[in-house]
């Protein structure tokens, strides 16, 4: 009567051999980040998952973004009115700096150290709950919308983090505040350069290696140097909160805070670098369309 | 085994599964992240203890798998846990199934913190902290036991699923 007992040595055999097989995976994935093909399937595989876990979070931002009160939109109106006419007179006064610096520079027969040509594209953080010990979050695009493994990703405040996992229309962005992530980074007052390191769940950035008499002070904003090849130079990381010298040390103790407030973010900015790659057009699928900003 | 012959009860492993996988992706504000029973794990518990014979180590391995790839959590991690705790399952059915349900309640906390140490295990050797809140995931996965238990029972009766 096989129904009342179930085979135990050939279980526990079976059960040893997925321990084994777990461990393998672990250490391929981990260790030399070697599985990202099969994973981009797997998580293809449970967008329909994902998506129905989505909706009740978009349904209810759509319902309250519909009985919002009147005079609510009117003031969020004004208020998106006045920060684009900031804007635009700070991007008038952008191209103006621009041109006159790369005139400068052709004075000084220097190659410009910013990479102003970049592509960019909205992506829209998806509200599924994600594996609590990586700080990280889920976007909705994917390879389909030109998404690659590496890309960097920044919100409207500042840099957000990395692509790390690409499905077909969706993506897991690694935040640089998870304890795995480090960007080259450059002090912008000083131009000291540092290396910034998350903190994992404290949300926090450590500059791990500062000499005990670098040019630093609380209060100022590193940008990303473009040292590293992800990032492209020039884009606010963090802003330094306390800097610690401890007596007879060698190395500063650095902390800063992300500017881009990660946890808080609704929307991220995809960018490309556009000499290789610009975000191919889906103009059915993506309602923001992709903005070329030329030099 | 009889019970091979209807049909309906082909349906209520699959659909319970995916029901967990769902309802466990949904966001909830992180305050209450924590406290969030993890149904999955539970669904495998139920399932291996309630139908050895169609859930064990295999599939508890495959769901932990599309776990860790939902979540972009390690690789395995979830799919080693979920088995060990499938084995945990299988290895005592036959006497966990009898007991009253305060004892079971027991065992099914007992096997839930096998599985935390083992991620634990792993999380440490590989350099990360267990998050805050690591733990507070087990009572509120306990206390959903009676409930499952009861719930599942009465589905599993009109659907005539057996082991």
């Amino acid at each position: 009567m096989n129904t009342l007992f179930i085979q135990a040595p050939a279980i526990t055999l079976r059960f040893l051999m997925l321990l084994l097989f777990s461990a393998a995976i672990l250490i391929a994935d981990h260790r030399y980040r070697a599985l990202e093909t099969p994973r981009g399937w797997l998580l293809t595989m449970m967008q329909p998952v994902q998506a129905i876990a989505d909706w009740p979070a978009q349904r209810w931002h759509r319902w309250s973004a519909a009985v919002a009160a009147r005079t609510h939109l009117l003031e969020e109106n004004q208020r998106l009115r006045e920060t684009n006419h900031q804007l635009a007179i700070e991007h008038q006064r952008f191209s103006t700096l621009q041109a006159e610096n790369r005139r400068l520079n052709e004075l000084l027969q220097s190659v410009s150290v910013s990479n102003p040509a970049m592509s960019y594209q909205l992506a829209r953080v998806v509200q599924v709950s994600l594996d609590p010990h990586i700080q990280q979050v889920q976007i909705n695009s994917g390879s389909a919308q030109g998404v690659f493994l590496g890309q960097p990703v920044i919100s409207s405040a500042g840099v957000f983090g990395q692509v790390v996992h690409v499905a077909v229309n969706s993506a897991q962005v690694l935040l640089l505040t998870d304890i795995s992530h480090a960007l080259p980074v450059v002090n912008q007052r000083s131009g000291q350069r540092a290396i910034a390191r998350g903190e994992g769940p404290s949300g926090l950035l450590r500059m791990p290696f500062l000499a005990a008499h670098a040019d630093v002070q609380p209060g100022d904003l590193w940008l990303t140097s473009g040292l590293g090849k992800t990032f492209p130079a020039g884009y606010p990381v963090a802003r330094l909160k306390a800097v610690v010298i401890p007596p007879g040390a060698e190395f500063a103790e650095v902390v800063a805070v992300p500017v881009a407030q990660p946890e808080k973010v609704q929307e991220v900015l995809l960018l490309w670098p556009a000499a290789n790659h610009a975000p191919e057009e889906h103009p059915d699928e993506n309602p923001v369309e992709a903005a070329v900003i030329d030099e | 085994m009889n019970d091979w012959a209807t049909r309906r009860d082909v349906w209520l492993i699959p659909v319970t599964f995916l029901a967990a996988l769902i309802i466990d992706r949904m966001a909830v504000p992180a305050s209450l992240a924590v406290f969030r029973p993890d149904l999955v794990a539970i669904m495998v518990v139920y399932w291996s203890l309630m139908a050895p014979h169609r859930v064990g180590v295999t599939v508890a391995w495959v769901l932990g798998l599309l776990v860790d790839v939902a979540t972009g959590g390690l690789m395995g991690l979830t799919a080693a846990v979920l088995s060990l705790q499938a084995y945990g399952c299988l290895l005592c059915h036959q006497q966990v199934r009898v007991l009253p349900r305060f004892q079971q309640m027991l065992f099914v906390l007992i096997i839930l913190v096998v599985g935390k140490l083992l991620a634990a295990a792993v999380l440490g050797v590989i350099g990360r902290l267990p998050p805050p809140g690591f733990w507070l995931t087990l009572p509120a996965t306990v206390l959903l036991w009676p409930i499952v238990e009861e719930t599942l029972r009465r589905w599993r009766k009109e659907a005539a699923i057996s082991s």
